[in-house]
């Protein structure tokens, strides 16, 4: 064993930073929604209390667990592709997968608008094919959101889905199959529970990321998609509503914390106990 | 292969060239429509082909200033958390103390939380401590929310990485922190660079953080944001193609490096010819990926 002193000195300028900006404003955050004049519970009392808040609070959650499962849907087989080909097309398809992620956002959002618009790039091509039936304007609606959202979550799905599916024992699936199992079986019996860390990092990620971001949906959605972070951003930057503000942050931080917790509990402690 | 295998296999890849096809079409549209003859306020018709927006990519002075000021809070972001992290995760995987899985947990926090509430609670303490935002208080920000992925990558690669080499170094004489700048670092390198990139393309693509502790600093997302309303020049698609492209050159060439580092090391350990068939150490370069 080496002398404590000389980990602390490793540990403290890191920590100390995530102290210093993020545990005690957060419990600035918290002690602010408690304290704002009227003080009290009342800020709680009048998020919880307001209907119109509570739609947009369950509509950003149910926003998020869409988004969450699109992208389970859409990166479970491209992860396992990628898991399971020649070393070649795995680079090719997270070079894909990483290009997309490395491109600003916004300007992501900007080009569904140019795709989905009502004279989109994707109406145009339906109409030069015959399709005119199936013409939609998939912005400024609900659709929209859920689009860009999931194109915005499907990598962080991926690369954690990847890293797990890619140190998976194949000859556990033809053990399987030698003991009588069909595939059906095999894949929910056997590869989903083991895969099931990489599909908990995953969830959990794209579900806590999207769960509080606007950008995309005050771009892609209409008046009625306002989610729970810009309704905190509106309050805390536009009107000076500090009040009700922090005690909606402190909510979304709450709820985003539990989804975490519960997510380590279950995936990470488990693979540090047995390292 | 059974015919229900083969439909199986089929399948698959079809629906996997569909979500990768729905990844990579908005990125696709960015690079084309930079290239697009726009005439209105907003560049979503293809119009026709032109060089123009590439020749002056920065022809509107605020759209320059905002992109200077992103690429230098990036710089200076990742160099700090790169920095804190990489010694972070070096502790959390090579020592073993008190509180250890809960340091562990604490620096994950940032990560785990949304974005709009660190934003939030920054400003609340920055307004309370009567500090100015401005550009040093958007670099507190990316410091704080980075330095959790770069703790991550980095511990990924160390813990990937033999530890006995480093005890062999100290075994030898080397100091704590020779064997870390001779042994550790080199080892760990590609693992550092990665979380480097990924730092960075954090940094100068965060609009929510940043928009809650900028003051009048502009940064290039607030200002593309900014300019839904009024329009968005098309010279925004070039600025973004040209960041996707130096991430991807700095990650090729991160790729690079560490095959050509690689190649060396098993050179020198197969060059001397004396050694009996069986060497005594087996080849200690890295082999892995990316990081």
């Amino acid at each position: 064993m080496r002398p404590m002193l000389r980990v602390e000195k490793l540990l403290l300028p890191a920590l100390g930073l995530v102290a210093l900006a993020f545990v005690y404003p957060a419990a600035e955050l918290l002690g602010r929604s408690f304290t704002e004049p009227p003080g009290g519970f009342s800020h709680y009392q009048d998020v919880f209390g307001s209907s119109s808040l509570m739609t947009i609070v369950g509509r950003s959650a149910l926003t998020a667990a869409l988004v969450m499962a699109v992208s389970l849907l859409l990166g479970f087989p491209v992860a396992w592709l990628a898991a399971n080909s020649s070393p070649r097309v795995a680079k090719l398809i997270l070079g894909v997968v990483a290009a997309s992620l490395f491109v600003s956002v916004i300007v992501r959002g900007y080009s569904w608008l140019a795709i989905l618009d009502r004279n989109g790039v994707l109406n145009t091509v339906l109409g030069a094919i015959g399709l005119e039936s199936m013409q939609r304007t998939l912005v400024h609606n609900r659709a929209g959101v859920v689009i860009g959202m999931s194109q915005y979550g499907i990598p962080f799905m991926i690369l954690p889905l990847y890293d797990v599916m890619s140190r998976f024992d194949n000859r556990l699936l033809a053990a399987s199959a030698n003991l009588g199992a069909r595939q059906w079986t095999t894949f929910w019996r056997v590869y989903v529970p083991l895969i099931l860390p990489g599909i908990g990092a995953g969830c959990t990620i794209v579900f806590i990321a999207t769960l509080g971001y606007y950008v995309l949906p005050s771009i892609l959605g209409g008046p009625g998609d306002v989610m729970i972070g810009e309704l905190i951003a509106d309050k805390i930057q536009t009107t000076g509503d500090w009040g009700q503000g922090t005690a909606l942050a402190s909510v979304l931080l709450a709820v985003a914390l539990l989804f975490f917790v519960a997510f380590y509990r279950f995936s990470l402690r488990g693979r540090e106990g047995s390292s | 292969m059974r015919a229900s295998d083969r439909a199986r296999n089929w399948a698959l890849g079809i629906w996997s060239a569909a979500a990768l096809l729905f990844l990579f079409i908005p990125v696709f549209l960015i690079v084309l429509f930079s290239f697009n003859d726009n005439k209105g306020r907003f560049n979503f018709t293809w119009q026709g082909f032109t060089l123009d927006h590439w020749k002056e990519p920065f022809r509107d002075p605020d759209l320059a200033k905002a992109m200077e000021n992103s690429l230098l809070i990036a710089a200076v972001t990742t160099v700090a958390a790169v920095l804190l992290g990489t010694l972070l995760a070096v502790a959390l995987t090579r020592y073993r103390f008190r509180g250890q899985g809960a340091a562990g947990f604490f620096v994950f926090l940032p990560m785990a939380t949304p974005e709009v509430v660190l934003g939030a609670s920054l400003l609340a303490m920055f307004l309370v401590a009567g500090i100015d935002t401005g550009f040093w208080t958007i670099v507190i920000a990316h410091v704080m929310f980075t330095v959790s992925y770069v703790v991550v990558t980095v511990r990924a690669r160390l813990e990937g990485m033999d530890p006995y080499i480093e005890e062999a170094a100290q075994d030898l004489g080397a100091g704590v922190w020779t064997t870390f700048f001779k042994v550790t670092l080199p080892m760990i390198a590609p693992g550092v660079v990665a979380a480097a990139v990924l730092a960075a393309a954090i940094s100068i693509d965060d609009y929510v953080v940043t928009s809650f502790n900028a003051g009048q600093t502009q940064t290039f997302p607030l200002y593309i944001f900014g300019a839904t309303r009024q329009g968005v020049p098309p010279e925004v698609n070039v600025l973004g193609t040209m960041l996707l492209v130096g991430v991807l050159l700095l990650m090729g060439l991160n790729l690079a490096v560490q095959k050509a580092l690689a190649r060396r090391d098993r050179a020198v350990v197969e060059e001397p010819p004396s050694q009996p068939p069986t060497p005594a150490v087996p080849a200690a370069g890295p082999s892995a990926v990316a990081g």
